[in-house]
């Protein structure tokens, strides 16, 4: 009788010990579903988002760097091992390329991140003033990764709201959406976020977050491209009223980590250099190699005779944008613009931790002077507008750049073009431009000649191999396989 | 390493002129290491502490009733430290680099079983049992890298010395498995044996839902040398005909997969003002559940002449459900990869093992032999097709395998070659964008493009079969062991072979771009040297045969008399040589058929990339037993 008790305790005891609890184990880990519930929580949500801003497939290298590659701005080095690059200087663009696929990858996950912000901060209980800004963050970055999908690739799916846990299949399985419908919806967050984001930071850790200026911006910017004339050119007049922005003397400002998110910074990509990753720091992919100076010059690409050739006279933005030699070491010319000789030592090159601007304020003046001549012609608003940027290039030297004056409608459009090549060189812009002008295949095979043959299907570029692969209801732009 | 050292500038020295290791070569721009100074001077020291436990307490209730309870425990600690001198190139631009790494392990294994045996009389033989098992693991793992020495000197042990300490990474993690289980054996006149189990198991690794799954097997068994009528027939000196029939279960899956998880990031406004983000990094998957496979066996023992001879065959069919796979999904749902359960599987094969005693008088010699024939397919995955790339390491060579309905797993997938564009062909090739001398691919779709649409399975990671044969020969105290293996019928992707045979002048090639395509060469294997040439396109030109035959193991040995011993008190002596991996034979160009970049993945089957050859080795050793 007795061992029966003693048989039955001990049962009675191991099979209590042995309920489900053991199986519940905490994470130490925090997810998605006991996340979102403070306000600095809703910080960090924000913060995850703008930190896409400085992936090696966005504006660390590969967004400005087709832009480069795919115009008429530059060549890839002839010995650069790396086919993928070359696609983009000789058209013919592959869907399995490596960079259009970490493009995409990237811009979906900052769209997947801002949509996280959008659909959970709204209940999260905090002070409403913040909360409006991150919202309007949220919407300012959203809008900016459509506005770069749209342009690269034209139609594609447009998602707003995060994957749910059981993932159905028609979140996975997405359709392109028209790419007017996409350009509402970008114009739509461009305007919520310039409601939502603060005229200025004054705190000088929250510069570099969107401003209402950097959504107006980008507003002005996508009315350009959809060729609204008017409203582009209003919405640069209320940039410009904002009374935020003006040009810095020197144009080498602009590039120097002293002046970062200074005066004429619209939005940046915000990169430094200190005891971090390397998705921190950007690569100043044009400098050359010269062993024991530029160990790590990577020298992908270098500007084409065409691009050196189209600098006026004395135009002081030729020498801050190219160098062909350094002390004793000469070479053929390299764009050097973005490093900024002050902070990093040549050696220093491969890690800078300078800002990358997406957009500076003489961009806005140039708009400015485009819509009001697209719209009207030259007036004497754009003539102000775009001597304005030309004054500021002559550093001082009254003899160069004359102000434009007296200009046919199609001679200024000609004249902005221009000096936004000149102006943005190395800055992300210029494949855009010649594609919303229509220039593309005039101007890169006049700067290449026979080697880059580009058609009217290249004015987007093929979907990634990788997203048709694993997504049946996705199509191929025309003549891409 | 190997990598390093096949796509190494083979003009530049391994020391430059002052002595010192050269860094890199200027004219590539992969920067490649110097192997000889890699492995010569980066220092790397492991240390391992484990400790195991066991305890364990019995008791008989009543006669034949046991109770048993039992807890293991398994700790775990080890470090890793690790220095990487700026005299090689990756250490060179950080000011020499610190790596140290502890990881700790730490199983806890308790066991809980009531056991009753019990003989009636000749003819019935019971033995059952009833348990509860608990498992729990923990796992916390640190690293901490350093840089930016004073000097090369004290390596690791300066790490306070160190300007930066760029990153730190933390991990930790827990599991367990909680089981219920059940088993009855019983015996009929030692002729019939039935076992029947059954097993609820639970894991934490699933969502709350589907923690449980029951796993429940039999097995019947049927000695016919028992039987009067084999006896009698005098044929055989045993005969057993077995069938089974079992599920199990896997749920190998990493610790918390099912939750969507959030990590930290750092962006930095304004010139280093920290700004910390989270956000998801898996989409996590609440409906995960155990994968689990049916599997059917039955087979047959036999044995002849007083069992010099014996022989067991067996057939099986395992159907293996509720996949556990990490799929591809879209970049558009914001996350690479997706934890699912997916599709099934099916394995089913045939399976001989012969073991005779040729010889076994003074000179003896035996031979195991035995041989898998085994089928993979498909069956389902959900009218899905499945990518495997490898974009990860420098060589982005995009999709080269896929999963497939009907199709086997380790299916290479890419174009098909067709050799080289010769001269008369320029027409057809200009219609390509190719010349003369460039690559030719079969255009499956004829649509005048070669691209992604063009490519098809075009080769079997998996083997038809595979074999081992052993054979002993003794005489006295000496023993010569001969083990040779081989298999037959697959295929390896030679990666190596996109840039050695690139062409482009940018790495070192392969000795057999010396037969390249020239206009005086029509070489129609290898293409023409070209700066630009676009060699990363998967084709079964870089597919090879990866049959092999190996004589794996010799091994001869000698024990020594036992009558010297005793003396010196020693139970038993043996000096023995062994040479492993003497003698291949293969087509296979790479230097070891026998490899896999991605180990035991059965999605990433046959990749050879930069991998480190079996190695030859001589051991002469000695055993000794007191």
């Amino acid at each position: 009788m007795k061992k029966i008790f003693i048989f039955t305790v001990i049962l009675i005891m191991l099979f209590s010990w042995s309920c489900n609890k053991q199986l519940e184990l905490e994470p130490h880990k925090i997810y998605y579903d006991n996340f979102y519930q403070s306000e600095q929580d809703a910080i960090s949500a924000i913060n995850a988002t703008y930190s896409l801003l400085t992936y090696v497939n966005q504006y660390n290298s590969y967004l400005w760097l087709i832009q480069d590659v795919g115009s008429d701005d530059c060549n890839a080095r002839e010995s650069l091992n790396d086919p993928n690059i070359h696609q983009f200087n000789d058209y013919n663009l592959q869907s399995t390329n490596t960079y259009l696929q970490g493009i995409w990858q990237g811009s979906y996950l900052g769209i997947s991140r801002a949509n996280i912000v959008l659909q959970k901060v709204p209940d999260i209980k905090m002070d409403s003033t913040k909360k409006t800004q991150i919202l309007g963050e949220a919407r300012f970055l959203r809008g900016l990764f459509y506005f770069n999908l749209v342009r690269l690739f034209g139609d594609v799916p447009l998602v707003l709201t995060p994957i749910s846990s059981d993932l159905t299949d028609e979140e996975v399985y997405l359709k392109r959406t028209d790419k007017s419908l996409v350009y509402d919806q970008i114009i739509e967050d461009f305007t919520l976020a310039a409601q939502g984001c603060p005229k200025a930071y004054y705190q000088s850790t929250e510069k570099g977050r969107a401003t209402k200026g950097a959504a107006l911006g980008m507003l002005a910017k996508t009315q350009l491209t959809l060729k609204q004339w008017d409203q582009a050119a209003s919405t640069c007049n209320q940039v410009m009223d904002l009374g935020v922005y003006d040009l810095w003397v020197d144009f080498t400002d602009n590039f120097k980590d002293a002046r970062r998110n200074g005066k004429e910074s619209v939005f940046a990509a915000q990169f430094y250099k200190g005891e971090t990753s390397q998705n921190n720091q950007i690569v100043i992919s044009g400098l050359p190699f010269v062993q024991g100076v530029f160990n790590a010059g990577v020298e992908i690409m270098l500007p084409t005779e065409d691009l050196l050739n189209s600098f006026e006279e004395g135009d002081y933005r030729k020498e801050a944008t190219f160098f062909d030699h350094y002390w004793y070491d000469t070479f053929d010319p390299h764009i050097y613009k973005h490093w900024d000789q002050d902070a990093y030592d040549a050696e220093e090159t491969a890690q800078c931790g300078s800002n990358f601007d997406v957009m500076r304020y003489s961009e806005v003046l140039l708009m400015y002077a485009e819509a009001l001549n697209e719209a009207s012609g030259p007036t004497s608003e754009a003539y102000t507008a775009i001597n304005q940027v030309r004054a500021r290039a002559r550093n001082g030297n009254a003899d160069v750049l004359p102000d434009l004056q007296g200009l046919s409608q199609d001679d200024f459009r000609t004249a902005v073009l221009h000096e936004r090549r000149m102006e943005f060189v190395n800055e992300g812009i210029r494949w855009y431009d010649l594609v919303r002008t229509g220039k593309l295949i005039e101007y890169v095979k006049r700067a290449k000649g026979d080697k880059a043959n580009p058609q009217t299907f290249n004015y987007v570029f093929p979907i990634p191999q990788r997203e048709l692969d694993n997504n049946h209801n996705l199509t191929q732009n025309p003549n891409y396989q | 390493m190997v990598n390093t050292a096949l796509t190494f500038n083979p003009v530049l020295p391994v020391y430059d002129a002052d002595g010192n290791y050269t860094l890199t070569d200027p004219n590539a721009d992969a920067w490649l290491d110097n192997s000889v100074a890699v492995t010569r001077i980066v220092d790397a020291v492991s240390n391992i502490n484990r400790v195991l436990g066991n305890i364990y307490l019995e008791y008989e209730f009543i006669k034949d009733l046991k109770f048993r309870t039992s807890l293991a425990s398994d700790i775990y600690h080890q470090t890793q430290d690790m220095y990487t001198p700026r005299t090689v190139y990756s250490g060179s631009f950080n000011g020499g680099q610190a790596r140290f790494a502890t990881t700790d392990l730490q199983t806890i294994l308790a066991e809980n079983t009531l056991s009753y045996n019990k003989k009636f009389g000749d003819i019935h033989q019971i033995n059952a049992v009833v348990g509860f098992t608990f498992q729990n693991n923990k796992s916390r793992s640190f690293i901490d890298i350093a840089t930016n020495f004073p000097n090369d000197v004290l390596g690791y042990y300066g790490i306070e010395n160190a300007e930066d300490f760029p990153s730190i990474y933390a991990s930790n993690a827990e599991s367990a498995i909680v089981s219920y289980l059940g088993r009855v054996n019983y015996n009929l006149k030692e002729k019939y044996l039935l076992t029947v189990t059954g097993r609820v198991d639970g894991s934490s690794r699933f969502g709350s839902n589907n923690r449980y799954a029951f796993f429940p097997s039999v097995a019947l068994a049927w000695r016919l040398i028992q039987e009067d009528f084999i006896k009698e027939s005098g044929v055989f000196s045993d005969l057993k005909l077995r069938i089974s029939y079992g599920k199990s279960g896997n749920d190998r899956i990493s610790d918390y997969a099912y939750i969507r998880t959030i990590g930290g990031t750092t962006y930095f406004f304004n010139g280093g003002s920290p700004a910390s983000g989270f956000a998801p990094q898996v989409p996590g998957n609440d409906n995960l559940k155990w994968e689990t496979t049916n599997q059917f066996d039955v087979g047959m023992d036999m044995g002849f002449l007083d069992s010099r001879i014996s022989l067991t065959t067996d057939y099986y069919y395992k159907k293996t459900v509720d996949l556990l796979y990490n799929s591809e999904i879209p970049y558009t749902t914001g996350y690479p990869v997706y934890l699912e359960n997916i599709g099934s599987m099916k394995n089913s094969g045939v399976e001989f093992s012969l073991r005779t005693a040729n010889l076994v008088n003074a000179f003896k010699w035996n031979t195991d032999f035995n041989i898998s024939f085994n089928r993979n397919q498909i069956l389902d995955l959900g009218g899905k097709t499945l990518y495997v790339n490898n974009d990860t390491y420098k060589l982005k060579i995009g999709t080269w395998s896929v999963i497939q309905e009907g199709e086997q797993m380790g299916s290479f997938y890419g174009l098909e070659a067709d050799g080289i564009w010769q001269l008369d062909q320029d027409a057809e090739a200009a219609i390509y964008g190719n010349e003369p001398g460039d690559f030719k691919y079969i255009d499956q779709n004829h649509d005048g493009v070669i691209d992604a649409n063009d490519r098809k399975i075009i080769g079997h990671a998996l083997p038809k079969f595979f074999w081992g044969l052993n054979n002993t020969f003794s005489y006295g105290n000496l023993t010569l062991d001969v083990f040779i293996q081989g298999q037959h019928g697959n295929q390896i992707l030679n990666s190596n072979r996109f840039e050695l045979e690139s062409g482009n002048g940018l790495s070192n090639a392969s000795t057999d771009m010396l037969n390249r395509w020239t206009p005086d060469n029509p070489s129609n294997e290898y293409a023409r040297a070209n700066r630009n040439a676009d060699y990363l396109k998967m084709s079964d030109r870089y597919l090879e045969d990866g049959s092999y035959v190996r004589i794996k193991l010799i091994t001869l040995s000698y024990n020594l008399p036992n009558k010297w011993m005793s003396a010196l008190k020693i139970d038993n002596a043996r000096f023995y040589v062994t040479g492993e991996n003497l003698l291949t034979f293969t087509k296979y160009t790479g230097f070891d058929p026998e490899v896999s970049r991605f180990g035991f993945d059965n999605t990433r089957m046959g990749y050879d990339y930069g991998g480190y050859p079996s190695a030859k080795s001589y051991i002469i050793g000695v055993i000794l037993n007191f």
